[in-house]
């Protein structure tokens, strides 16, 4: 079971990787490029998966689409990661201290929030751009690393091992970094694919709105958006790119569950 | 027709064989002692009475319970025998109980499983097997949760369970291993009285040779799957007829061979008055409860070559006492010093005076990094040395204090899982030796390895102390451990250190009333028994 998910989800993502990957090098035709004479075509042997009201490539779209929502979810997860992880560990160094008050605290206040309306608010005071989208997405990743660290950590800042590296005479920043982040790297990275899939999802939601990515960079949220008004006689213009955002969060969160099965001891069956 | 039967039990998972032929039998109203080092079995044979197999398992051979085949039994005739017939008692009482229900409730829970019968019914017979177990309603109201009652309350709260529908054979597995010897005492003749009472036959699972020869009418040895030995506990000991049933015996009364060193040096460890005091409990917003002291005036020194028990139930502050010792707490008033120097300076324990004090922790699966090799943990402690050692020389440290506690240079390439319990308390040891400490703190070092395996690591212990002239504070509540191993002995109860000597006088006529009642609970091996082993 487990390694089924792993093998269908990797394999979706991956191909989501490789198509953004591979728009770097060639695409079937420039996205730039418009072609008012062919406009809204379906499918054809030209257009696989035929051309929107700018008589655009739908199929090139997708893939440089790809490009963007997967840059915007990685450095969202990034500055989760990077900024949740430590703070996550500090707390659990300062289990009960004011220091760890102060950061669940934090946490609890930008849980709070609903989160849209403040990438919302965000976008409204600085602009609607990839950049905003991207500080948006991952300031609320922040508080859902830094609170899986810290129950990670403080399980394991218990343990022996632990007191033993203290008695070695370490400090907390080098027994977290030494004994704890290893300790904890399998919840992160499942935590990080599932992060990932919904940083693709936001991406998605604001540009859908307009306050993502903006024109001429083709993102999968406006694509639809743009489908909206023509979806009756052209469908396929929001199939498509709705496809490939169904197609790669699912591929995602299978991936972060095949990961958890394949990482956490306590799920693993006896065979 | 005996109460329980086992015939030829042979026991597979997954293609490796688990139980060999095993056979033995039980009488109503008589004790089956089933004794076993980790993985001989002993747990999978009462598994396989109660059907309480994991997936995967196959059973071969015959169990009879009351003259019916338990391996016939479909799953629903096993739910139906289970509780009534056969009932079990595990060593852990806090994870057999139901952490969110009250014990009133978890009692009655079983017989309502089983009769047809209101909760109010339920709840009477629940109170009155709570009353059978000596935890009447009346001092220990039924609405109590677990997490109220001591480890001793808790597993008399798992006997009632197992006992309230009067079942013909009770399975206890280790059921006071978690336990402190007084509180194991207590436990012991409770079901010693119960069986009497009820006439039910009871299947007593211990790796402790003592509590078995002091309970059982019937002794049961395994050993990998087999049964090596058995017979009436009376003869059983003096007439040991398998190797291996003989060097158990030699290894639970097993006393090391200790260097003579004779005048003791200096002062080492010097613990002058410490308390220790912790906040206590939040009340309301900003306020506190009074404060707990776990440790209280405590003065002792340690000299240089001394071995010095140190010995109390849980709760009476050894774990405190050690952190503060080790410089990884300040106390609250008094002061600790080691060689002279003070071990709490300004804020932080001093490094020159941790450099020369390891420890060894008791559970060998949690004081390992699993994500590190053994040549990297065991070099941990020299990030106390101002110029550790690097490359080469620091290998050869890591491999030298790998053979000096029995391994080979080529264990410091792998991970700690690859490691058996014992090889991992050397591992441990081989840690605490490798910058060449003057004391070595065994925090319960040896309460987790099975006999045998202790009895090496004991040698061991012993053998390190002559060659590089350590000294030891041994914590154990293992009585008959620290009698082994210790020149000097401290008592401690209740924060406080209630009782000091020599370990042999304090062992022979002890003086204080605590004291006395550690080592009467005791078990020790009957006489006939010790005399064998030696």
């Amino acid at each position: 079971m487990s390694a089924r998910n792993l093998i269908i989800g990797g394999s979706l993502s991956g191909v989501f990787v490789l198509a953004a990957l591979l728009s770097f090098l060639w695409v079937p035709q420039d996205v730039t490029q418009l072609d008012i004479a062919n406009k809204i075509r379906p499918p054809s042997a030209a257009h696989w998966l035929g051309t929107d009201h700018y008589g655009r490539d739908i199929l090139s779209m997708i893939m440089v689409g790809a490009r963007t929502s997967i840059a915007v979810a990685l450095v969202a997860v990034g500055i989760g990661m990077g900024l949740g992880v430590p703070l996550g560990l500090a707390a659990a160094a300062r289990h009960g201290g004011w220091l760890d008050e102060a950061i669940m605290r934090g946490n609890d206040l930008v849980f709070a929030f609903p989160s849209l309306l403040i990438a919302i608010m965000i976008t409204a005071i600085f602009g609607a751009s990839a950049v905003n989208a991207i500080v948006a997405i991952g300031i609320f990743n922040i508080p859902v690393f830094a609170r899986l660290t810290r129950s990670g950590a403080l399980s394991l800042w218990t343990r022996d091992f632990i007191l033993a590296a203290q008695v070695a005479g370490k400090g907390a920043v080098r027994i977290s970094a030494e004994h704890i982040l290893p300790n904890v790297t399998n919840l992160l990275i499942v935590q990080g694919t599932i992060q990932f899939s919904l940083g693709i999802l936001a991406e998605a939601g604001l540009s859908y709105v307009g306050l993502g990515a903006q024109p001429p960079t083709p993102s999968w949220g406006r694509m639809l958006a743009d489908s909206q008004t023509m979806v009756s006689f052209a469908p396929h213009m929001a199939f498509f790119p709705g496809m490939a955002i169904l197609l790669t969060v699912l591929g995602l969160n299978l991936l972060g569950d095949g990961l958890r099965d394949m990482l956490d001891p306590r799920l693993r069956r006896l065979r | 027709m005996s109460l329980l039967q086992i015939d030829k039990l042979s026991l597979e998972i997954g293609g490796v064989q688990i139980l060999r032929d095993v056979s033995l039998r039980l009488d109503a109203g008589q004790i089956l002692g089933v004794i076993g080092e980790s993985g001989s079995g002993k747990s999978m044979t009462a598994f396989a009475v109660t059907q309480l197999l994991p997936v995967g398992v196959t059973c071969r051979g015959r169990v009879l319970l009351q003259g019916q085949d338990v391996l016939a039994q479909t799953e629903a005739q096993m739910c139906q025998l289970r509780g009534r017939v056969v009932s079990m008692v595990f060593q852990e009482p806090m994870t057999a109980l139901n952490p969110l229900h009250p014990i009133g409730q978890q009692v009655a829970e079983t017989i309502m499983v089983h009769e047809n019968i209101g909760r109010t019914a339920a709840m009477a017979r629940a109170a009155q097997a709570l009353r059978r177990a000596e935890l009447p309603p009346e001092t220990f109201p039924m609405g109590r949760y677990p997490h109220e009652l001591s480890g001793g309350q808790r597993q008399r709260v798992v006997i009632a369970m197992a006992i309230a529908l009067r079942p013909s054979l009770l399975i206890a597995d280790e059921p006071t291993t978690a336990l402190d010897v007084t509180t194991q005492a207590e436990i012991l003749s409770l079901l010693r009285r119960l069986v009497q009472e009820d006439g039910m036959g009871l299947m007593l699972i211990s790796h402790d040779l003592a509590v078995v020869a002091d309970m059982a009418d019937q002794i049961v040895i395994m050993r990998q799957g087999e049964v090596v030995e058995e017979g009436p506990a009376a003869q059983l000991f003096s007439g040991l007829r398998h190797p291996y049933s003989q060097a158990l015996l030699a290894a639970s009364g097993h006393v090391p061979a200790r260097p003579d060193r004779g005048q003791l040096g200096a002062p080492l460890l010097e613990v002058q008055a410490a308390t220790r005091r912790y906040a206590g409990p939040r009340r309301g917003l900003w306020g506190r409860g009074p404060s707990f002291e776990a440790v209280r005036d405590v003065s002792f020194c340690l000299r240089r070559g001394e071995s010095l028990g140190l010995v109390g139930e849980s709760g009476c502050g050894k774990s405190t006492l050690t952190r503060a010792i080790l410089g990884l707490d300040a106390l609250q008033s008094g002061s600790i010093a080691f060689d002279g120097q003070p071990v709490w300076a300004g804020g932080g324990a001093a490094r020159a005076v941790r450099r020369r004090m390891q420890v060894v922790f008791q559970d060998p699966y949690g004081s390992f990094n699993p994500r590190w090799k053994v040549a990297r943990l065991v070099a941990e402690p020299f990030h106390l040395l101002d110029q550790p050692p690097t490359g080469a020389a620091r290998r050869a440290a890591v491999n030298e204090a790998l053979y000096s506690v029995g391994l080979t240079a080529a264990d410091g390439d792998k991970y700690i899982h690859e490691f058996s319990g014992g090889q991992r308390q050397r591992i441990a040891i081989a840690r605490a030796l490798i910058i060449k400490p003057d004391l070595i703190i065994l925090d319960e070092a040896v309460s987790a390895l099975d006999v045998s395996v202790r009895a090496q690591v004991l040698d061991l212990l012993a053998d390190l102390s002559g060659r590089f002239g350590l000294s030891y504070l041994f914590i154990s509540h293992d009585l008959g451990v620290v009698r082994a191993i210790t020149d000097r002995v401290l008592v401690m109860r209740a924060g406080q250190i209630v009782e000091e000597g020599p370990t042999e006088q304090v062992f022979a006529s002890p003086s204080h009333p605590y004291t006395k009642d550690l080592i009467a609970a005791a078990p020790v091996l009957p006489a006939y028994a010790k005399e064998t082993a030696q």
